[in-house]
């Protein structure tokens, strides 16, 4: 007989259980539809997705300070993982290394002198130059040093310090790169110091000095000066900072005691002779401007505006210099684009009415593929870059969007201590994506191919737009870069 | 196996109602302290995720887990259990099978508690944001943009870690709730002093076991792969194993003696 009251507690435990691991396992499926690496999409708008397999495209989407996803596109599918934490993930060293110019012994020493222990962000590092701001008496009247000052988005910043020989910059014999991990306060300075030399009369004179490279070794350009043309200049050695300091002497100058920056600390080569009238052309991204087996390409400018490819080979010495069928106004800006491949250069020259984009490809001392397009006003190129046979090029411009925001109280409070800003609407372009395009290299007007991969906007972007309204500047959309090929693997950048 | 589930299924019964209290509680407490951090007109701007790391919640999860587990041990000193007719004694089976079922036992209701927690979590998303919206419109002229549910669960690190997106995290999920129901089933076996022994090593055990968790959730999640990184895991995850060992030890001890009978 079956008795109705008879209770079977298992069942119940049974049923606790699943509906405990089904909550458990729906929450899972929900996260992952709205997870990030979900949200970036590849919507394709027209042809084959199997035309991607040709290309090889890696990109950042950086959320905030500390988080970050890493993605490629690389035989037809998105690829994505979060990184990019802490000082030891992937990508971290090697923008260490492209920004700090430090041996590779002295990274981990470098990172314990840094400000916190989670330093992160040296993506967005980078040398500055300003004009001549202050003046540092040395005891010797030929000697011209130079410090530059690199934030890192930790809110730290690091100084080198580059000391030049002797004024005569045709050849110049010394160098120290050391690194300081001093914080700042306010605005950086760059200071060329010689004590005959930095009169205003004679600042004119000095030669324009400018760090090309970093990574492998640090790459100088000296600027014209007088009757000699400019030049690039390698630094062969270095010093490390210990050492340096020993050397550091002090002078008495006008009965105030000031340290010395005299010694000479490394050695410089120049390997590299400009021809007469020909400069540098003044680029954004030299960084970028990198090809396999540590060699480097540059771009000059002769007298007319003619812009022209040079090759140095990974000892710095010219392999070739070739004219390109483009030319840089001095009111244009040329900037290096990061690359798919390690054998290929992209370019951009632009103004506000747009302007010129080139790709090439790089064999030895030759162009052996070679592309140039008009760019439209307000579009911006990421990167391009071409298939293995060449047949067809990728260009990949940036999506941009009005996001529209009012800035909190609180968070006006937090940045301006003041909550007196009655109007805190806001609104800034932000940059929601890339526009993917695949042509025949001959025929760009009829793309074979085209989508768009967007990111979605995170918070980060809501506070850039709250960044314009308190501050009325446009903060630049930082979170989603192009990686090229140099950020891909350490062993490449050794 | 029939005999350990019989076991587990009728000590569930026994729990289930200070299991559930404890729940409500928690319900009600992380309610109220999400609702007034939300209410806080300093913290405008915030959002969930932000509030419920702010407002210490994460913390008083992994507290309660902790007393989840005891309350699972609680079930070999239920009064009921009496009532029911049974002893170690009678049991047809090995005294370990208590182990076992406890053990069992101890993983079910920490698998629910995080359930709930996650339920909670998604429940509370509506109310809060809500407030956190009417404070803002006291405040500021147009309406802030507010993070979607999705989005707060993924901003969330405690959603994170009991939502696992990576086998790897998943087992380290596992893990730590195993551990936790481990020592729980550890307490249920033991009596007297030694209980008491036994559910504080319990304490700085599960301490351990969420800390080498969180350790290695900010290893995947940070890419710190240092050394220095990888020897706190160790020496963490060391120090729960060995508490769980000898808390293991302390129960074969008690099963073998029947203080539990």
């Amino acid at each position: 007989m079956k008795n109705k009251k008879f209770f079977r507690p298992h069942k119940l435990c049974l049923a606790f259980l699943a509906v405990s691991v089904v909550i458990l396992l729906a929450g899972q499926c929900f996260l992952r539809a709205g997870y990030p690496r979900s949200s970036i999409s590849l919507n394709v708008q027209e042809g084959d997705i199997a035309q991607l397999q040709a290309f090889d495209l890696q990109g950042v989407w950086r959320q905030d300070e500390d988080t970050a996803l890493a993605f490629s596109l690389r035989e037809n599918t998105v690829t994505v993982s979060p990184q990019l934490h802490g000082q030891n993930s992937d990508g971290l060293p090697l923008w260490l290394q492209s920004t700090l110019c430090a041996p590779d012994e002295e990274i981990p020493l470098v990172d314990e002198q840094a400000e916190s222990g989670s330093v992160s962000g040296y993506r967005g590092a980078f040398f500055l130059r300003f004009p001549y701001s202050g003046m540092q008496y040395t005891s010797f009247s030929d000697q011209l040093e130079m410090i530059c000052t690199m934030y890192v988005t930790d809110g730290t910043d690091r100084s080198a310090r580059f000391s030049l020989g002797t004024v005569q910059l045709a050849q110049p014999e010394t160098v120290t790169a050391q690194l300081y991990d001093k914080i700042r306060a306010g605005n950086s300075h760059s200071y060329l110091v010689s004590s005959s030399w930095l009169q205003e009369e004679n600042a004119a004179l000095l030669p324009e000095v400018s760090i090309i490279s970093s990574r492998e070794q640090v790459c100088l350009y000296v600027g014209p000066h007088g009757e000699e043309p400019g030049s690039i200049c390698l630094v062969r050695e270095f010093v490390p900072e210990d050492q340096a300091l020993q050397q550091i002497s002090t002078v008495q100058v006008h009965g105030v005691n000031v340290p010395s920056l005299t010694q000479p600390y490394g050695a410089v080569e120049e390997t590299c002779s400009f021809e007469a009238g020909e400069i540098l052309a003044d680029c954004q991204g030299w960084d970028n401007a990198r090809l396999a087996n540590g060699r480097q390409w540059l771009l000059t400018v002769d007298g007319e505006n003619q812009v022209y490819l040079r090759i140095l080979d990974s000892e710095g010495y010219p392999v070739a210099r070739l004219p390109l069928d483009v030319t840089a106004e001095a009111e244009q800006t040329v900037t290096v684009l990061p690359t798919m491949r390690k054998d290929e250069a992209v370019f951009t020259v632009t103004d506000e009415n747009g302007g010129k984009a080139v790709a090439l490809r790089i064999e030895d001392d030759a162009v052996t593929i070679s592309n140039i397009w008009d760019l439209a006003a307000g579009e911006t190129l990421l990167t391009a870059g071409f298939s293995a046979d060449g047949a067809q090029l990728m260009t990949v411009y940036e999506n941009r969007e009005e996001l529209n925001g009012t800035v909190p109280l609180s968070v006006l409070e937090y940045y301006t201590n003041t909550a007196e800003i009655e109007n805190r609407d806001c609104k800034a372009q932000l940059a929601t994506g890339w526009h993917i395009q695949i042509s025949a290299k001959q025929n760009l007007d009829e793309p074979l191919f085209v989508a768009d991969l967007n990111f979605g906007i995170p918070q980060q972007g809501r506070e850039n737009v709250w960044g314009k309204g308190i501050y009325e500047t446009e903060f630049s959309p930082s979170f989603c870069q192009v990686v090229g090929v140099w950020q891909s693997n350490k062993e490449d950048a050794q | 196996m029939k005999t350990i589930w019989k076991l587990t299924a009728w000590h569930w019964r026994l729990v289930r109602g200070p299991y559930a209290v404890l729940c409500a509680v928690y319900a009600v407490q992380q309610l109220i302290l999400l609702l007034a951090s939300a209410s806080d007109s300093k913290r405008l701007g915030y959002q969930m995720a932000e509030l419920f790391q702010g407002c210490g919640q994460m913390p008083l999860f992994f507290v309660t887990l902790y007393l989840v587990s005891v309350v699972a041990a609680s079930a070999t000193r239920n009064r009921e259990r009496a009532q029911k007719m049974y002893t170690l004694y009678t049991m047809p089976s090995s005294r370990r099978t208590l182990w076992v079922a406890q053990f069992l036992l101890g993983l079910i209701l920490l698998a629910g508690f995080a359930a709930w927690q996650i339920l909670l979590y998604m429940a509370a998303y509506f109310p809060v944001t809500m407030v956190l919206s009417r404070v803002a419109e006291s405040m500021v002229a147009n309406a802030l943009p507010w993070n979607s549910l999705v989005e707060e669960l993924n901003a969330n690190p405690l959603m994170q870690l009991l939502l696992p997106v990576k086998a790897g995290s998943g087992l380290a999920l596992l893990g730590a709730l195993g551990v936790t129901a481990l020592h729980s089933a550890c307490m249920a076996c033991c009596q007297g002093l030694r209980r008491a022994v036994v559910t504080l090593l319990a304490l700085f055990g599960t301490g351990a076991a969420y800390t080498a968790f969180y350790i290695r959730y900010h290893q995947v999640i940070y890419g710190t792969d240092a050394p220095s990184y990888w020897l706190l895991f160790a020496v963490v995850l060391a120090v729960a194993l060995g508490l769980a060992a000898v808390n293991v030890f302390q129960a074969v001890w008690a099963l073998k003696r029947a203080e539990t009978a």
